[in-house]
């Protein structure tokens, strides 16, 4: 059993007084807290920088894993945003993880994979994480998927009450991790890869709260489109990616969500900043390592 | 049988690809954006049907899945290496 959550809240002194009015606002039916942020990044520099990284490494790594690393560094830029609320409290979280929500060919699941302490990551090691991940579930070696199927198979009245029960007790105390299933509320953000051409044109996306409330904060990078600017006085042609935030007005407000997006954009802007000089020596020399894990 | 991998396989690519630039044996898959993690997670999944090769996260190499000429190459010496 682990506990993901420091124990004590943020003092009630140090949140802002806007962000404490939603926290103690009525709870259904009460006003929305969720703020949304659609903001765009250069494609060029992440195009160029995977182009270069899969020349000349052993392991191919994608849009998606540099963003998980953005975003984990990011988080460790505003720790404001490695939090949650449970009941009317803000608690932070003890590390910095990341989960990607991720939707296999032939597979009618999302399945959540979670990358512990993606700001201290480097590159390879998130896109490890991330293929061993969704090989498990390809091959349906993941745990997850035989407790999922568990669940489902329990009475439609008792997986109610059982699923209102807990959110129940999670809004009232921060709670242990339990289970290989609820393992993904250790993480305060979800991030959506949806950089592929194959998906229509984004101009925002905006997803559900999740019903647990562990994730305060969405990350979504959309579809590559080209742009044409004024530079120099002349038009220019460049490629953009949407790239769409929604947050919390309990934990946060739009001035600090702002400079969250900012951060994440010039992260992404320059992504050769986020690697350490090991990582870059690396790269090329050393192999990945690939352990597909047991099934239990 | 290389050549006839890499048909079958060149046509699965042009299939699943949104793109309006041909796609040949000798296309880069990654510097023309193919390869993202969907094609790659659809790819291990057909090669699995198709022809009963299991690929590991081993093989995610780039240079394995730059050109469908080197993913043909792979799919055949992990063919024959399994049979063997």
């Amino acid at each position: 059993m682990k506990w993901p959550l420091q124990s004590k809240p943020a003092r009630k002194l140090e949140t802002p007084f806007f962000n404490l009015m939603y926290l103690h606002a009525r709870g259904q039916g009460g006003p929305d807290p969720t703020i949304v942020w659609v903001s765009e990044l250069p494609w060029e520099p992440i195009h160029d920088y995977l182009v270069q990284t899969n020349r000349s490494g052993n392991l191919l790594v994608g849009t998606t894993h540099l963003l998980i690393q953005a975003v984990g560094q990011a988080l460790a830029i505003h720790p404001e945003f490695n939090r949650r609320v449970v009941g009317r409290k803000v608690h932070s979280f003890k590390t910095r993880n990341v989960c990607l929500a991720t939707r296999l060919p032939g597979n009618n699941e999302v399945n959540l994979v979670l990358v512990p302490e993606a700001d201290r990551k480097q590159l390879r090691e998130i896109a490890e994480t991330v293929w061993n991940c969704q090989l498990a579930y390809r091959r349906e070696q993941d745990p997850v998927i035989r407790d999922r199927d568990r669940l489902r198979r329990l009475p439609g009245w008792f997986f109610r009450y059982a699923i209102r029960t807990f959110h129940w007790i999670e809004h009232l105390y921060p709670m242990p991790i339990f289970g290989r299933v609820d393992r993904f509320r250790n993480s305060p953000v979800l991030v959506n890869d949806f950089s592929q051409q194959r998906f229509p044109s984004m101009r925002g996306y905006k997803p559900s709260r999740m019903p647990d409330e562990s994730k305060s904060l969405s990350v979504t990078l959309g579809p590559r489109e080209e742009k044409v600017v004024w530079r120099d006085g002349q038009p220019m042609p460049v490629n953009v990616a949407p790239l769409c935030v929604r947050a919390d007005h309990r934990i946060c407000d739009g001035f600090q969500l702002s400079q969250f997006v900012s951060t994440l954009i010039r992260l992404l802007a320059e992504p050769i900043k986020m690697q350490s000089a090991k990582e870059i020596d690396s790269a090329s020399t050393g192999p990945a390592n690939f352990e597909m894990r047991k099934t239990a | 049988m290389i050549p006839q991998t890499r048909e079958t396989l060149l046509e699965f690519v042009r299939t699943n690809t949104v793109t309006s630039n041909p796609i040949t044996n000798q296309t880069d898959l990654i510097q023309n954006e193919i390869m993202d993690s969907l094609m790659l997670m659809e790819l291990v999944l057909f090669v699995e049907q198709a022809w009963g090769v299991q690929l590991m996260g081993n093989d995610f190499a780039p240079n394995y899945f730059r050109t469908v000429e080197q993913l043909a190459q792979l799919v055949e010496t992990r063919r024959l290496s399994q049979s063997a």
